[in-house]
């Protein structure tokens, strides 16, 4: 690394340092001479030795730690510190930091200096806690379980974003709440009737239908003679034991209604097979008992007098409306004729879905259906590819080859082809069914309109017979009128059929009818079982997508969590600077070999924690074997930053309370090589080493020998400012 | 270009080492019980630390009158041939003493270290014992200076020392760039057999690192395409 690779400059000697009403030094323009490449600073507790570290620290920083507070002194509102420093370049410069009392326990700070400081706040922090040792530092680097909201470990400082993980986390969890309340719109209602239900309902219906066919059999006879037929009437047994109607029950009533259609001629929409809709179906056999009772009506009705064609024509037949001028039938008729059309229209659209689906659907005379062809693909393709290689000279090549780009190409579009098709299919499937269903009713409209258009045409006739009735009726009446109000204008009473036959094919017609209905309801159920599919289809997705959002947003499963933004090979490496120094520190016995494991703490944070070899963790650590682990994690730190640091100072404030004297002049060499550096030190590599060294320390007997052994070789400065008593320079 | 530098140190450090070298003539310091002998073998000094280094060895023929007599002031004659821890600590206290002396008077005053190393088994050496324990004894050595048996490698432990702060390995840490948590978000994405649920996902939150972009936002207007997407198919 190459110094310079982020910033173009570097503080390599802070000269001197002016404070003005910070904490103890309340006097104006109190300039301390700093110009040495070790300042030592001694004297009693309480004399400001550490809060001119603190200043220090904010003036090269930016950054002061919130327990250090209040730093302006008592009674000032305001304070500031103004380092003199020589760069890298060898400019001289100013760094200054500005300060406001806010609250007793709040200091704004404006900091100033060179445009290529650092400014953002975290990388700020990172460079105090680097250069400047307080007892807290293996805290904020490897301490375990803290419970301060506050602590923030070496990847927090490090990772260079405005977005925080945790915020990630937050909008993942967010994501999920707006699927919850997607979900709770996107459940179809679901059929509280089951099929089973259906099943019983059809077969009890079906039995009845039966039942009436068989007593009906003989009028239905009667009036098949009218189209020339003399034969019995055609019949089909559709249940069978067990309350269950045939497999077949289909196939049967398709026989049904085409063995009546050969003689009754109806015109029907669909080719007559038994995979139509059962709805179709059995709207069919209601048209032909339909047009059956209207027939058994027509013959009645002829061999009638006028008087019985009066009480005949208001029997029971519905509450319909009658036209009473041949004006009004007129506009029936037309309206018929509408319907005709727009029966014709649909019609021809059902044939165009029909001859669709009869290329695509099965075909049980020519064979699989490409849409079977597809899925057989889809599941046995891949299969049929993995080929043993032996075998692979005996299929024909252009089979394989074939195969190959077929299954491959089953994937080259979203949705995959076997899916459209699928898809394509299903769609087809309701298309048929709803302009079945269409059909249907405006097939029933149809006749509807003939029967009242028949029922007008037979009121017109009766009036022709009985022209009397012409001065009763009101001559502002509108041009239809409802049977029941007709009947009641001329005084004539609705009464229900005497007549057997009519009363046996009016059964028939609703038994056919209820069983239609409850065909409907089972194709209704069938299609919510479908749409069942399609929710389970994207009930799997809501469940991915849901999964892989509560993944990302819990701080232990997300990937952006577990990764490890300081690589596994540099903390090791930085294990290594620590114990590279711990054994320059010769510590004893006391600590052998660290290593540091990662682990992540709450909310998010991924910290290193410190292990020795005989598997012992920083909390056994007496407080002087974490003293000099301490101390060995700064340095390390120190220099393990250096390329983003620009300040290369090193401050170590009462670093001497828990040292023996064993470890004096193992750390005085060890300051000496940071501070002077050894005398071959002037070349690019040392200079990754050297550092201005503060040292703060209250311990009269230690501070006396380590001068001694701090004593600068030739061309090198030791400052000693002791705050009890004047200011000297060695 | 780096390599050439590195070279170029290294022979720098070679030479100095040699330099800072001094060689004794007479360097028979202690006698040792079984034949054995302590002798100063090399004194080194630089600006850094003076490091005195003594090895066990056989007696040989031409070793003459240990130098240990010239400081031994307090031990009894019949002492001279057997080790005792005091009679260690005498020995090199005055040694150290002595050096240290020496070095104030040519105005070089630096911590000074006493590295006792053995050519002979470790584990069966006397006097590596008592080393070990001397070299966490305060209360004899005071902070006066450092001593201690030698490792495996001793030069290697003496330049440590002696030379500027030459770490064994050095990975500078960086700041972790946008670039990088993408590269290694990257990494960890493809290590991983993700569904395209979460790749799309992991995507977003590379867009809103690295675009500086409201995470929230982003992954709303995701999660609520995705639905869209599931509510179309519903509607079939």
């Amino acid at each position: 690394m190459q110094k310079g690779d982020f910033m173009s400059d570097r503080i390599k000697r802070v000269r001197s340092l002016r404070l003005t009403n910070i904490r103890g030094f309340t006097r104006e323009d109190i300039t301390v001479d700093t110009d040495a490449d070790i300042v030592f600073l001694s004297g009693p507790n309480g004399i400001g030795k550490t809060s001119l570290i603190d200043a220090l620290c904010l003036t090269l920083t930016g950054y002061h730690y919130d327990e250090r507070e209040p730093l302006i002194s008592v009674n000032k509102k305001e304070g500031s510190v103004i380092a003199n420093v020589i760069l890298d370049s060898g400019k001289e410069a100013e760094v200054s930091a500005s300060l406001r009392r806010r609250t007793i326990t709040k200091t704004d700070v404006q900091w100033k200096g060179e445009g290529w400081l650092q400014k953002r706040n975290a990388i700020k922090a990172l460079h105090a806690r680097a250069c400047f040792y307080y007892q807290d530092i293996l805290k904020y680097l490897f301490e375990e379980e803290s419970d301060s909201d506050d602590v923030v470990y070496l990847e927090d400082f490090l990772f260079a974003s405005d977005i925080s993980l945790a915020k990630i986390h937050q909008a993942c969890n967010h994501g999920l709440y707006i699927i919850d309340k997607f979900e709770e719109n996107i459940y179809p209602k679901f059929a509280t009737e089951s099929l089973e239900e259906i099943e019983r309902e059809s077969y009890d219906i079906a039995s009845k239908w039966e039942k009436e066919m068989e007593v009906a059999a003989n009028i239905i006879s009667q009036i098949l003679s009218d189209y020339g037929v003399e034969r019995k009437a055609p019949s089909r047994t559709f249940t069978k034991q067990g309350n269950k109607l045939r497999d077949n029950w289909k196939t049967l009533l398709v026989g049904l209604i085409k063995e009546y259609n050969e003689y009754l001629m109806i015109d029907f929409a669909h080719e007559l097979k038994s995979d139509l809709s059962a709805v179709i179906l059995l709207g069919y056999l209601k048209i032909i008992f339909k047009k059956l009772l209207n027939q058994y009506r027509v013959r009645s009705q002829s061999k009638l007098s006028p008087q019985q064609k009066i009480e005949a024509f208001f029997t029971a037949g519905g509450n319909y409306e009658i036209a009473l001028s041949k004006d009004s039938i007129k506009k029936m008729e037309q309206e018929k004729k509408k319907v005709e059309t727009k029966l014709e229209k649909i019609k021809k659209n059902q044939a165009r879905v029909e001859k669709l689906l009869k290329h695509f659907e099965s075909r049980s005379v020519d064979g699989q259906s490409l849409y079977q062809v597809l899925v057989e693909m889809r599941h046995s393709g891949p299969g049929w590819l993995e080929i043993e290689e032996e075998l692979t000279h005996e299929v024909p090549k252009a089979v394989l080859d074939w195969l190959r780009i077929s299954v491959d190409a089953l994937d080259s579009v979203k949705p995959t082809v076997d899916r459209q098709m699928e898809e394509w299919l299903q769609q087809q499937t309701d298309k048929r069914t709803s302009l079945g269903q269409e059909i249907l009713e405006l097939e029933e409209r149809r006749r509807q309109l003939e029967y009242v258009i028949d029922k007008s045409k037979e009121f017109q006739h009766i009036l022709d017979d009985f022209p009397e009735l012409i001065e009763i009726m009101p001559k502002d009446a509108s041009d239809t009128m409802r049977i029941e109000t007709l009947a009641n204008i001329l005084g004539r009473e609705i009464k229900a059929s005497e007549e057997g036959g009519e009363i046996l094919l009016n059964s028939l017609v609703n038994t056919t009818n209820t069983w239609l209905q409850l065909e409907m309801k089972r194709e209704e159920l069938e299609r919510l079982k479908t749409s069942s599919k399609i929710y389970q289809a994207i009930k799997d997705d809501l469940d991915v997508l849901k999964n892989v959002l509560t993944t990302e947003g819990d701080p232990k499963t997300s990937i952006t969590s577990t990764l490890h933004l300081i690589t596994p090979k540099k903390r090791d490496s930085f294990a290594m600077q620590i114990n590279d120094i711990l054994e320059r520190l010769h510590p004893g016995q006391g600590i052998p070999t660290v290593k540091l494991k990662t682990f992540t703490v709450k909310r998010n944070k991924k910290a290193w924690k410190i292990e020795t070899a005989d598997d012992r963790t920083l909390p056994c650590f007496s407080t002087g074997q974490k003293s000099i682990l301490g101390i060995a994690s700064l340095i390390a730190l120190n220099i393990a930053l250096q390329p983003i640091l620009w300040a290369d100072v090193l401050a170590l404030d009462d670093f001497t309370s828990s040292l023996d004297l064993n470890q004096l002049p193992r750390l005085a060499s060890l300051l000496r090589q940071i501070a002077y550096g050894s005398s071959i030190s002037n070349n690019a590599s040392s200079q990754i080493y050297k550092r201005q060294v503060f040292l703060v320390s209250h311990h009269e007997d230690l501070t006396n020998k380590l001068f001694d052994f701090l004593i600068p070789p030739p061309g090198h400065t030791m400052k000693v400012i002791n705050f009890g008593q004047v200011h000297f320079v060695v | 270009m780096e390599e050439t530098s590195n070279n170029n140190n290294v022979l720098m450090k070679k030479e100095f080492f040699k330099n800072m070298r001094c060689n004794f003539i007479s360097n028979l310091f202690f006698n040792l019980p079984g034949e054995r002998v302590l002798v100063l073998k090399e004194l080194y000094l630089s600006n850094i630390a003076c490091v005195v280094h003594l090895n066990e060895r056989e007696k040989q023929d031409k070793d003459r009158e240990p130098l240990s007599n010239l400081f031994e002031t307090t031990i009894g004659e019949k002492e001279k041939d057997t080790l005792s821890v005091n009679r260690v600590k005498s020995s090199l206290g005055n040694l150290m003493h002595l050096i240290a002396n020496y070095l104030e008077q040519f105005g070089l005053q630096v911590p000074q270290y006493c590295i006792v190393s053995t050519s002979l088994e470790k584990d069966t050496s006397e006097i590596i014992k008592i080393i070990k324990d001397l070299s966490n004894d305060q209360d004899w050595s005071r902070g006066n200076f450092a001593i201690m048996p030698a490792g495996k490698d001793i030069k290697k432990v003496i330049g440590k020392i002696i030379l500027d702060m030459g770490l064994d390995e050095i990975e500078f840490m960086e700041p972790i760039s946008t670039d990088i948590f993408e590269k290694r978000l990257r990494e960890e994405m493809s290590s991983k057999n993700l569904s395209e649920d979460h790749e799309e996902l992991i995507q977003i939150i590379i867009n809103s690192i690295v675009n500086k972009s409201s995470p929230e936002q982003l992954i709303e207007s995701w999660v609520k395409g995705r639905l869209k997407d599931l509510e179309n198919y519903a509607k079939r």
